[in-house]
């Protein structure tokens, strides 16, 4: 009862996730990419894609890297 | 010697300049252009007073959450953006320099180690972004070499115009851009979280 209590940390997992980050490459998402830049989105992503400028910062926002008790990085941050 | 110095200081310089001021105009306009192709809904978006809001609250140090949470790299980032934008302008004024030149090159190297050492920056890290640090020490470093002449002067005068020249150029064509799309991307982050969501964005 005096005891603390540990906090067990321990990594969410998704499956679809975990499988799909698997099949990712770095050309297929460099393709779809610029699919999405040149068909649905426009000047915003653009900018906000040229722009990047490798901080970082991103991470502690993505639920991958948060669900993966920020130990991992999903590939899908190749696409900077 | 001479000849080179005063081919990097007269002709290329000009060059470097039109290159800068042409290509910041073009890279501009074609977001511009792209705006009004695409998202014409973003001009129903923007309002001043948002764009301002949210553009002073992210020009403030410690205004934010985000910059709250990295108390570290928010000091180095705005000590490194103040001396990057006063070193050149205030020294095109004027050649006398103040003794203690805090400038760009002693901050560039807490981006470098932070680049290396922490792992979800190194994650998203590539040959370019070193590069990038590499392109923006440069003229700061020749710069401080050549001034107080601990090599030879006359090939750092010349590394150091040729750098700066590097830089001005890069600008419109790299990421270095965010100069002159960040005051945009802001603007209409803050038009979009303050005047549609109702929401701070900071």
């Amino acid at each position: 009862m005096a005891e603390t209590a540990e906090k067990i940390l321990k990594k969410i997992l998704d499956e679809g996730l975990e499988i799909g980050a698997r099949n990712l490459t770095p050309e297929r998402i460099e393709k779809v990419i610029n699919k999405v830049l040149k068909g649905e989105s426009g000047a915003r992503l653009k900018a906000y894609i040229e722009t990047c400028i490798h901080c970082g910062l991103c991470s502690e926002a993505c639920h991958y890297y948060l669900s993966h008790d920020k130990d991992d990085c999903i590939n899908g941050m190749q696409c900077l | 010697m001479d000849t080179l110095y005063i081919f990097v200081s007269g002709p290329l310089a000009w060059v470097a300049f039109i290159i800068f001021f042409g290509g910041s105009l073009f890279r501009l306009i074609s977001l511009i252009i792209l705006v009004h192709r695409k998202e014409k809904f973003i001009y129903s978006y923007m309002s001043l007073k948002y764009s301002l809001r949210s553009i002073l609250h992210w020009s403030t140090p410690f205004a934010t959450d985000n910059m709250r949470k990295h108390p570290a790299l928010t000091m180095v980032a705005f000590a490194f953006h103040i001396c990057l934008l006063l070193t050149p302008i205030f020294l095109l004024a004027h050649v006398t320099l103040i003794d203690e030149s805090w400038n760009v090159s002693w901050w560039t190297l807490f981006f470098l180690v932070r680049r290396l050492v922490s792992p979800e920056v190194n994650y998203v890290t590539s040959a370019s972004d070193y590069i990038m640090l590499a392109i923006i020490a440069a003229p700061f470093v020749t710069g401080f070499l050549a001034y107080y002449q601990w090599f030879e002067y006359q090939i750092f005068m010349l590394l150091h115009v040729l750098s700066g020249e590097v830089m001005l150029v890069a600008i419109p064509f790299t990421r270095l851009s965010h100069m002159l799309f960040a005051p945009l991307t802001r603007a209409y982050m803050g038009s979009e979280f303050g005047g549609i969501r109702h929401a701070k964005d900071w």
